[in-house]
């Protein structure tokens, strides 16, 4: 069990060893975000910026354009809500290689509340013309993306988690930017999920299996550009769709998935997500359960 | 390539990447008297302070017009010199239409060896009889017999560039 955000410090760490021109940014949340692993390792390479994450954003774009491989962090309410302009027009319009590293993703945040639980940035960042998006699943997930995100130019955003996610992945799994990884081959139905919910879809599976029900999981990590083939593939070999994630059901993995399928291959779609509503404040765990992210609420959609 | 309100950040961007590669050479920032309305520009201020960016040469163009009128009649500086030393910038004012007072104020920047900036005093479409100071040109282009007009202007006023 680690949080994505914990595996990112650690990545930092690593990759800030290697390379000296890796500079890190934050904005009075080093502690939270875990680039507090790099700032004490390499604390000439580290600039908190303080509470101004659109000047952040600016400060990080320039020392970006000026060839140095750059991170910058905060919450993701932060990133995608206070900076979106700043994200739109100094990183994506000018093409900055930059990597928009928010923590703090989803409902997941837990008792800080609504006000800091982002549940519209997959939505904000997806319409960026250019902008890549990516949420992985895992701590080992984290560090791969992130590794091919040091070679992919233009702005990226990565979607982290603050709580402790179990580890699915090995050091033999594969990321690619358009990629997304299937567990299994069951043609009853498939679940589509990402960051958080991957971990609740496998658990879901499991259940199933024990019913007789062969399902599989789509960790679709690559958000933007989205793994089209691998969605209409499913569509076609399994009767029945589901989609679950820690974000709106609004311009969520839920839609993503729809517009493929209605583009694609025209097929109902069962969308497990936040409802045009904000989260709660409280234990993540409760709230997962308070919003049906759990296996119990997945198995009843197929159930019914 | 830069949106309003969003120039200083990036240029303290290029000036910190200078600063930690030991890089010589200035970072040069133009912003408009009436973009600085944004809150990022003080935020920029600081973070400017913060890092002593000595590397970053900030210029404010103030003409005192924006696009709904008078910079002074929608969001007043008042002082804006004073305002901007408040940031822990060495801050000068010039007359932004005398080339000989730009480069003097650039040179006495970069002997201040801190984070500065220097306030130009400009007329708004100098110059040019119709367009000098009137709102209306800050977001318009001239037609065929406005352009003759305007390029007949400058070359009778010899348009002084010293």
């Amino acid at each position: 069990m680690k949080s994505t955000r914990k595996a990112y410090g650690e990545f930092l760490v690593e990759e800030g060893k290697k390379d000296n021109d890796i500079m890190v940014f934050d904005a009075d949340l080093a502690m939270a975000t875990c680039t507090n692993m790099f700032k004490n390792e390499y604390p000439n390479r580290h600039f908190d910026i303080g509470i101004s994450e659109q000047d952040m954003i600016g400060t990080a774009c320039g020392m970006a354009l000026s060839g140095k491989k750059v991170f910058a962090s905060t919450f993701a309410i932060f990133m995608a809500g206070r900076a979106y302009e700043q994200i739109r027009n100094t990183a994506a319009y000018s093409h900055v290689n930059i990597n928009l590293c928010a923590t703090h993703a989803g409902i997941a945040v837990g008792e800080d509340g609504p006000t800091h639980q982002c549940i519209e940035d997959i939505a904000l960042m997806n319409v960026i013309p250019t902008m890549k998006v990516l949420c992985p699943a895992d701590d080992i997930s984290t560090k791969k993306i992130l590794k091919f995100c040091l070679n992919e130019s233009g702005p990226k955003y990565i979607r982290l988690g603050r709580s402790e996610v179990p580890t699915i992945y090995n050091d033999e799994s594969n990321f690619k930017l358009g990629g997304s990884n299937v567990f299994g081959t069951g043609t009853d139905g498939t679940i589509f999920a990402v960051g958080n919910t991957v971990g609740i879809a496998l658990e879901a599976k499991e259940e199933l299996a024990k019913q007789g029900k062969d399902f599989r999981v789509v960790d679709l990590y690559s958000i933007k550009p989205v793994d089209r083939n691998t969605i209409v593939n499913c569509a076609k070999e399994t009767d029945i769709l589901v989609s679950i994630e820690d974000h709106s059901i609004i311009g969520g993995i839920g839609s993503i998935v729809s517009n493929v399928l209605c583009e694609e291959y025209p097929k109902k779609l069962i969308k497990i997500g936040i409802e045009d509503r904000f989260g709660k404040s409280g234990n993540y765990k409760e709230l997962y359960k308070l919003f049906g992210f759990t296996k119990e609420h997945i198995m009843e959609n197929f159930n019914n | 390539m830069v949106h309003f309100g969003q120039g200083l950040s990036i240029a303290n961007g290029m000036g910190l990447a200078k600063k930690i590669s030991n890089e010589k050479g200035y970072v040069y920032c133009l912003v408009g008297d009436g973009e600085i309305e944004e809150g990022q520009f003080y935020e920029a201020l600081m973070t400017m302070n913060k890092f002593s960016l000595s590397n970053v040469i900030l210029f404010i163009d103030k003409n005192n017009l924006q696009i709904d009128g008078k910079v002074e009649d929608i969001k007043s500086h008042r002082n804006l010199k004073k305002k901007i030393e408040s940031f822990g910038l060495y801050t000068q004012e010039i007359n932004g239409h005398s080339f000989d007072e730009i480069k003097k104020a650039i040179n006495k920047a970069k002997e201040a060896k801190m984070p500065s900036c220097i306030i130009a005093n400009t007329i708004k479409g100098k110059g040019i009889s119709f367009m000098e100071n009137e709102v209306a040109w800050h977001g318009k282009s001239l037609n065929d017999e406005e352009y003759k007009q305007a390029m007949k202007e400058l070359e009778e006023n010899d348009y002084e560039i010293n």
